[in-house]
C-alpha cells in the first residue's frame, strides 16, 4: 500500500515535531511534508512542482500568509478545489471556526494541550480522510 | 379654512447658531427669523397677545362706572366704550384663531390701533365729562409694544400714544369744553417722555433678561461641552482597551498554548521512549511536569472564559434551564461512568437571557457540584426555583464539601480558591466567570454552605427573567 502524502502547514517547531511523532504513534502509513509559512504552502499545492497531498494540515496563524489566506486559495484553484483541508488551530475563538467553515474548510479541530488527546485526534483525522479516502467510491457513499 | 399652524420654537441643538460672547454683547444673532430687538419668538408673542386680551378686559368696567357716575344719561357713552372694548376684544380673538401669522405680522400695528381706538371711546367720554382726561391709559399699549417688539416697539407706539393725548387735549380746546393753557402742551411733552422713559425701561429689562439667559446658557453649553468631551476621551480610551483586551485574550489562546503543547508533548515522549532509562523519581517528575502544563492549559481556557463572558453581549430570550441543566448533567456522567451522582433537575425552569453565557453559567455551577461531591458515597445535585426575600431565585444545591461561609466574600473573585488543588483541582476562575454572567444579566448571586454539608448557589437574572 502507497504511503499517504499528508501536507503539514505549520510554522511552530515544535508543533512540527509532535505532529511528527503523533502521526507515528497512529499506525497510518503516512509521508509528511512540512511547509513553514503561508507562501510556502501556496508554492507546494499551486507551484510549478505542486504535490498533491491526500490531506492538509493547516494552522491558522502563520507568517507571510495567514491560514485563512491559504484556505481562500486553495479553494479558489480547481486543482485543489476539493482537497481536505483541516484547520489544526490554538484558537478558541468563534470567529476563526466560523471563518474557517465559511472559507471552505473540511474540519476545525482545537489542538489540545494533553498530547495523549492530541494524538487521538490526529489518529481519527487519518482514520476519516486518509482511510475513508482510500475505499471505493460507492462504499465512501454509505 | 385650517388653522395655520406656527413653527414651534427651534430645538437646541447643533443647527443653533453659537451663542454670543460673554459680556455686555446683545443678543443679536438669535434665530434667523427673528428681527434683532425682538426678544420674544413667534409662541411666546401669541402667547402674550392672549396675555393682552385679559388686559384688554380691564376696560369693561370702565363703561360700567360711567353709567353710575352720570346716570342714564351716560348711557350711549358707555354702549360705546363697551362696544370698542368688544370690537378690540373680538378681532384679536378672531386673529389668534384664524390667522396668528398675520397676526404676527402686524403686531406692533395693533398696538397703534388700540390706541386709536381708545382716543376714540375718550373723545367722546370727554365731551360728555368735561375737562377729565385719562392719558396715562395708553401706557398699557406702550409696555406691551416695548414687550413684544423693543425699542422700536417703544418708538412707534410712545408716538402713538402721544399723539392720541396731544390731539385729545386739542379736541377739547377747539370743543371750547377748556381754554387753551400751556399745561396742555406741557401735559402732551410729559407723557410722551413718560411713556417712552416707561417703554423703554421695559424694553431694557427685556433685553437685559435675554442676555442673562443667553450668558447663563452659554455657560452651561461649555460645561456641557467639556463633560462632553471627557467622555468621548473615556469612551476612545475604553474602546483602546477593549481592544487590547480582545487582542490579549486572542493573544493568549494561541501563543501561550503553543509552549505548553510543547511541554506536554515531549514530556509524554520521552516518558515513552526514554522512561526505561529514568528511576522512579525522575519518571514522576516528568509526570509533574505534564500536570503543570495540563494546569496551566486549564487555567489558560478559564481566562479566557471569563474575558469572553466579560466581552459578551447579553441577547435575551428565553432559556430552558431545565433542558441545559439536563444535558450538562447528561454530559458530566458520560464523562466519569464510574460516579453514582443522582441530578434532582425540576422541570420547567425557565428564563430570559443568553443562551450561549447561561450554559456557560450553569456548566460552571453544576461543574462545581460534580467535583465537590466526588468524595460523597451517593452525592446529589439540583436545580430549582426557591422564593427568597420575595424574589424568585435559580439555585443549584449539592451535599458536597461544601466551604466555610467565613470566606465566602472571597469566592466570587479570580484565581480566589477555598480549597488545595490536592482536596479538588481547579483554576479558581469558574465562580468569577459564573458571577459576571450573572452581573450582566443585572442579575445577583450568592451562595449559602457549611463544611462538609454542601453548597447552594443561589442566583438571579435581572428583569423579565
Amino acid at each position: 500500500v502507497r504511503d499517504s502524502l499528508i501536507l503539514l502547514i505549520e510554522d511552530n517547531a515544535d508543533d512540527v515535531e509532535l505532529t511528527r511523532l503523533a502521526l507515528r504513534e497512529t499506525d497510518l502509513p503516512t509521508r509528511m511534508v512540512v511547509a513553514r509559512d503561508g507562501v510556502e504552502a501556496i508554492e507546494a499545492l499551486l507551484g510549478e512542482r505542486a504535490i498533491r497531498p491526500q490531506l492538509v494540515l493547516l494552522d491558522l496563524k502563520l507568517p507571510k500568509l495567514d491560514g485563512l489566506d491559504v484556505l481562500r486559495r486553495v479553494r479558489a484553484d480547481e486543482r485543489t478545489r476539493n482537497l481536505p483541508v483541516v484547520v489544526l488551530s490554538s484558537s478558541l475563538e468563534d470567529e476563526d471556526l466560523e471563518r474557517s467553515y465559511a472559507l471552505g474548510a473540511n474540519s476545525y479541530v482545537r489542538k489540545p494541550v494533553d498530547f495523549a488527546r492530541f494524538v487521538d485526534v490526529v489518529n481519527r483525522l487519518g482514520i476519516y480522510w486518509l482511510v475513508l479516502n482510500e475505499l471505493p467510491p460507492d462504499l465512501r457513499a454509505n | 379654512m385650517a388653522r395655520e399652524t406656527l413653527a414651534q420654537p427651534r430645538p437646541v441643538g447643533d443647527d443653533v447658531a453659537p451663542w454670543p460672547p460673554l459680556g455686555d454683547a446683545p443678543v443679536s444673532d438669535g434665530p434667523a427669523e427673528r428681527p434683532a430687538d425682538m426678544l420674544l419668538d413667534p409662541p411666546d408673542r401669541l402667547q402674550f397677545e392672549r396675555f393682552h386680551q385679559w388686559l384688554r378686559l380691564t376696560f369693561v368696567p370702565a363703561p360700567l362706572l360711567v353709567v353710575l357716575a352720570h346716570g342714564p344719561s351716560a348711557l350711549p357713552q358707555a354702549l360705546l366704550a363697551a362696544a370698542a372694548v368688544a370690537a378690540s376684544y373680538g378681532w384679536v380673538w378672531l386673529l389668534l384663531w384664524r390667522w396668528p401669522s398675520a397676526l404676527l405680522r402686524w403686531q406692533l400695528l395693533l398696538r397703534a390701533v388700540d390706541c386709536l381706538l381708545v382716543f376714540v371711546v375718550l373723545l367722546s367720554i370727554h365731551a360728555f365729562l368735561g375737562d377729565a382726561y385719562y392719558d396715562s391709559v395708553y401706557l398699557l399699549f406702550v409696555v406691551a409694544a416695548a414687550a413684544t417688539h423693543g425699542v422700536r416697539g417703544v418708538r412707534l407706539v410712545s408716538i402713538a400714544a402721544g399723539a392720541a393725548v396731544g390731539l385729545g387735549r386739542a379736541q377739547l380746546i377747539l370743543a371750547g369744553v377748556m381754554p387753551f393753557e400751556l399745561r396742555h402742551v406741557t401735559d402732551t411733552a410729559f407723557y410722551a417722555i413718560f411713556f417712552v422713559t416707561v417703554g423703554g425701561a421695559v424694553a431694557f429689562l427685556m433685553r437685559r433678561s435675554g442676555a442673562v439667559v443667553a450668558r447663563r446658557e452659554h455657560a452651561w453649553r461649555g460645561t456641557l461641552a467639556d463633560r462632553n468631551a471627557a467622555l468621548e476621551r473615556a469612551a476612545t480610551q475604553l474602546e483602546a482597551t477593549n481592544r487590547e483586551l480582545e487582542a490579549f485574550a486572542y493573544s493568549v489562546s494561541h501563543d501561550l498554548r503553543a509552549p505548553l503543547r510543547a511541554i506536554d508533548g515531549f514530556s509524554q515522549v520521552l516518558l515513552q521512549s526514554q522512561g526505561d532509562r529514568l528511576d522512579t523519581r525522575g519518571r514522576e517528575y516528568l509526570g509533574r511536569v505534564r500536570a503543570a502544563s495540563q494546569h496551566m492549559g486549564n487555567l489558560i481556557d478559564d481566562l479566557l472564559q471569563l474575558s469572553r463572558v466579560t466581552r459578551a453581549e447579553v441577547r435575551r430570550e428565553p432559556v430552558d434551564l431545565t433542558a441545559l441543566a439536563e444535558g450538562i448533567a447528561d454530559e458530566l456522567s458520560r464523562g466519569d461512568l464510574k460516579r453514582e451522582v443522582t441530578f434532582q433537575i425540576r422541570r420547567n425552569v425557565h428564563a430570559t437571557g443568553d443562551a450561549r453565557l447561561l450554559r456557560v453559567l450553569l456548566e460552571n455551577l453544576l461543574g462545581n457540584s460534580w467535583k465537590f461531591t466526588s468524595r460523597r458515597e451517593r452525592p446529589r445535585i439540583e436545580l430549582g426555583v426557591a422564593l427568597v426575600d420575595g424574589t424568585p431565585s435559580y439555585y443549584v444545591r449539592d451535599d458536597g464539601a461544601g466551604f466555610d461561609m467565613a470566606y465566602a466574600d472571597k469566592l466570587f473573585g479570580a484565581f480566589q480558591r477555598l480549597h488545595t488543588a490536592d482536596e479538588f483541582e481547579g483554576t479558581g476562575v469558574g465562580l468569577a466567570t459564573v458571577q459576571r454572567i450573572v452581573q450582566k444579566h443585572g442579575g445577583r448571586i450568592w451562595a449559602d454552605a457549611a463544611i462538609d454539608r454542601g453548597a447552594t448557589f443561589y442566583f438571579t437574572l435581572g428583569e423579565g427573567s
